[in-house]
């Protein structure tokens, strides 16, 4: 049986639909990467619908389905196609970074699927419609209209009381209620009823340097670290132990540990130094401190935890796919109130692993007596060939260390406090969402991941600022 | 169709013709590149002698390590087979057969326009005149496009077309005088003057003359003072009034600025010190926190970098002859760019 990439049967399928789809085709006639990514995926092949159409190889049965599935919205495509032109010219009407040109390809072929093809006499008016829709959306969802909802005097009380608990306690009781929080949402009269009240006495470590097991804990971050494979594939053998010590790291709640460590500010010393939780750029404050439920100013805050409970809901909403899935409003914030009390300010000990995992692979890279770990050599590969395109590109190094009079911050030699940003915002998010890596090889390609991430927003930073010192027509 | 081999190393995916493997190493003449979705496309050049026929005309290496985000061009560049065998753990040998024919010329040709940009040796000294960015980037712009896939709809790698003025005279300035040599000194007793190139690795392209008789310094010496004067022939890009390069030799580092003299525009600054270091036999001039491989030995680390640049030259020169004898069009991938067409030595 033969099989065939996945993107190459979208191509097909798409060059079979005939013209009419210039608007979303690239100029050799196959789709551009945004409509497949944005459009024919999410919205045709839906693979959430469809998971067999997930992969990116798929065998003869499922290009077939892949073909009737583009073949049938054809004509969807075709109007979508048209709507998008209307769309992209109302657009000029929005203040730049209001609505983004990405919003357009799911809602042309929104307004496709509810009104066919465009009538000049009236699509004009509709476009601006749906884009006023999207802006109203997002306007919806700012801090500060977050701010409104947080003026209710009796909701502030509640939820201030249940945050000054909950951070004096870690919030030990409660982790599990959030963990587990994904439930109807309460009557309406008592929006607090799913929630079990805080206990009130402090329960978690104290002293996280005299708990036994920080040093055991730690061993077991290097030994999951180790089970990454430089060459080759994480299967078969390799595979079955990475899942053991990944089950171990988050059995031996190192995540909580740690966590509550970083809050103390008694951080194992078995973990290279310095780690506060100011080094590691989730705070520019000297301790963490305990959220504010909203702040002034309209800029989120640099570093994760220096973000308010409101800032932390609105970017949930914000990246939410599927708005309408989501709890109301004062159930989200509860639930943040409780998550941002404990270790690490997420709520899952998986998600607590994975911070404390990043934490020893990125300080690994700047302090010298760290265990150089399979996990490091991966990285460190990456951080390699990033420095060699830059070479080869004549760009500036990401990684150089000297008296750079290129103005770059401490970031672009120094990873750790970008890292954990990343992580923390992609931990907590994913939280949010029910979508928390399960196995091993996931949690690998998320600690991977995000230090690609941090290399290419090095590569785009240091070429700002050679851009800067050269002026730029663009 | 030629073959290519699927590897992993270092925590990369490999793909590439079998004898282009070794080819990625650091020194020598850089290698033509192209940052794509999910890794990196090499076209690494066989030996000193450039030959862009032969090198762009093979399959490029890629280097993966987003095999996932790079899934979605693979079976186009490279062909169906390769996208098949990246979604199996096992390393194999397949043929190379592009999903989509036009593809791997395009990618090549738009790869040899940032090459192009990035080390073309622009020189008013060894008249090697500089290569419009406006008008490269307006040709490479139409193949930015076609290889939307490539790039997964992200902003292409273009080069980026400066425009800003070139500072202003500040009036001081050091009188220069025949040859590459500083002229009459202000001041004290001459004791050391050079000449020499830089290491175009350590600067961004087109700050400073591309030529190896670039840099001139002279050090003096009065009073038990040390003068040590700096000038270096500033190439085609504009930069900033704040912009600032730094010359180096053992005891002595020099602060340049951009200026303008009676030769031109040019980069330059002096330094005074007491200590008794011996003159210098050879100034490194460069951008500190450009260059990846810092450290500094008193002379060129050697990469080879004089006689890889003098190949660059040479392929530079041999490109404007064949830009400037005919209309006819070349060959698609390595024919000349309308930039090298209109390419003048003007008097940036």
């Amino acid at each position: 049986m033969s099989r065939t990439p996945r993107a190459q049967a979208i191509d097909a399928a798409w060059r079979r639909l005939g013209p009419g789809l210039e608007p979303l085709s690239a100029p050799d006639g196959g789709p551009l990467s945004r409509t497949v990514k944005l459009l024919v995926v999410p919205l045709v092949l839906r693979p959430s619908a469809h998971p067999w159409l997930a992969a990116t190889v798929l065998d003869d049965a499922h290009v077939a389905m892949v073909d009737a599935l583009v073949a049938d919205h054809g004509d969807q495509l075709r109007a979508a196609a048209a709507w998008f032109v209307v769309l992209v010219d109302q657009l000029a009407a929005w203040p730049k970074g209001q609505v983004s040109r990405d919003s357009c390809y799911p809602r042309a072929f929104e307004l496709a699927v509810c009104h066919g093809a465009p009538d000049p006499g009236t699509a004009a008016a509709l476009a601006h419609e749906t884009l006023a829709e999207v802006a109203e959306a997002r306007g919806q969802w700012t801090p500060a209209a977050l701010r409104e909802v947080l003026a209710d005097p009796d909701l502030r009380a509640t939820l201030s009381e249940r945050l000054a608990v909950g951070w004096a306690s870690g919030n030990a009781d409660n982790r599990r209620a959030v963990q587990t929080t994904r439930v109807a949402p309460g009557p309406e009269d008592d929006p607090l009823a799913n929630h079990p009240t805080p206990a009130p006495q402090p329960q978690a470590p104290t002293h996280a340097l005299g708990d036994p097991r920080a040093g055991t804990g730690l061993d077991q971050c290097t030994s999951f670290l180790d089970t990454f494979v430089a060459d080759g594939q994480l299967v078969g053998a390799r595979l079955r132990t990475a899942e053991q010590a990944w089950t171990a790291v988050v059995a031996c709640e190192v995540g909580w540990v740690t966590g509550w460590g970083l809050r103390e500010d008694t951080w194992p010393t078995t973990l290279p130094a310095p780690a506060r939780a100011r080094r590691l750029g989730l705070t520019d404050a000297e301790a963490p401190p305990r959220p504010a439920l909203d702040r002034a100013g309209a800029d989120e805050a640099r570093c994760p935890w220096d973000r308010s409970i409101g800032e932390r809901v609105a970017a949930i909403v914000t990246h939410s796919a599927d708005r309408t899935a989501l709890p109301g409003i004062v159930e989200l914030l509860t639930d943040e109130v409780d998550r941002a009390c404990a270790p690490w300010e997420v709520a899952s000990e998986a998600g607590r692993a994975m911070l404390v995992l990043g934490t020893v692979l990125v300080t690994g890279l700047v302090c010298a007596e760290a265990t150089v770990t399979q996990a490091h050599q991966v990285v460190l590969a990456m951080r390699r060939r990033e420095s060699w395109l830059a070479w080869a590109q004549r760009q500036p190094a990401p990684t150089a260390a000297d008296d750079g009079l290129i103005a770059l911050a401490d970031e672009a030699s120094d990873p750790v406090a970008p890292y954990l940003r990343r992580l923390w915002v992609r931990v907590h998010g994913a939280e949010t969402r029910g979508t928390l890596p399960v196995g091993a090889a996931e949690v690998q390609n998320v600690l991977v991941g995000v230090f690609r991430s941090v290399l290419l927003d090095g590569r785009s930073r240091v070429r700002a600022a050679l851009t800067r010192l050269q002026g730029d027509l663009r | 169709m030629s073959m290519l081999v699927v590897t992993r190393a270092d925590g990369a995916v490999v793909v590439g013709p079998e004898h282009a493997m070794g080819a990625l190493a650091n020194g020598g003449t850089p290698p033509v590149t192209l940052a794509v979705a999910g890794g990196v496309l090499v076209w690494a050049w066989a030996d000193d002698d450039l030959d862009p026929d032969t090198t762009l005309a093979q399959a490029p290496t890629a280097m993966l390590d987003d095999v996932a985000a790079a899934q979605d061009w693979v079976w186009a560049l490279y062909g169906p087979g390769v996208a098949e065998v990246l979604d199996t753990p096992d390393g194999q040998t397949v043929t190379w057969d592009p999903g989509q024919d036009w593809l791997p010329q395009c990618a090549a040709r738009f790869a040899f326009g940032t090459w192009l940009s990035a080390w073309w040796p622009a020189s008013t000294t060894d008249g090697i005149p500089a290569l419009d960015p406006q008008v490269l980037r307006a040709e490479m712009e139409p193949l930015a496009a076609r290889l939307d896939l490539l790039f997964a709809g992200d902003e292409p790698p273009l080069p980026s077309a400066t425009d800003v003025p070139w500072p202003v005279a500040s009036g001081y300035a050091l009188a220069a005088g025949p040859g590459d040599v500083i002229g009459p000194a202000p001041v004290g007793v001459t004791v050391s003057t050079g000449v020499c190139g830089t290491r175009w690795s350590d600067l961004p392209a087109g700050w400073v003359d591309a030529s190896d008789r670039a840099v001139s310094w002279r050090l003096l010496q009065d009073l038990g003072h040390w003068f040590f004067q700096v000038r270096a022939a500033a190439g085609p890009t504009t930069v900033t009034d704040d912009a600032r390069l730094v010359a180096d030799t053992p005891g002595r580092r020099v602060e340049l600025h951009p200026d303008r003299d009676s030769f031109g525009r040019c980069w330059i600054g002096e330094a005074v010190g007491t200590t008794s270091d011996p003159p210098p036999v050879h100034v490194r001039v460069h951008l500190p926190g450009f260059a990846a491989q810092a450290g500094f030995a008193g002379v060129a680390a050697d990469d080879g970098a004089e006689r890889w640049q003098a190949s660059v030259r040479a392929l530079a020169r041999a490109r404007l002859d064949a830009a400037g004898i005919a209309s006819t069009p070349g060959p698609a991938v390595t024919g000349p760019w309308r930039a090298e067409r209109t390419a003048r030595t003007d008097d940036y």
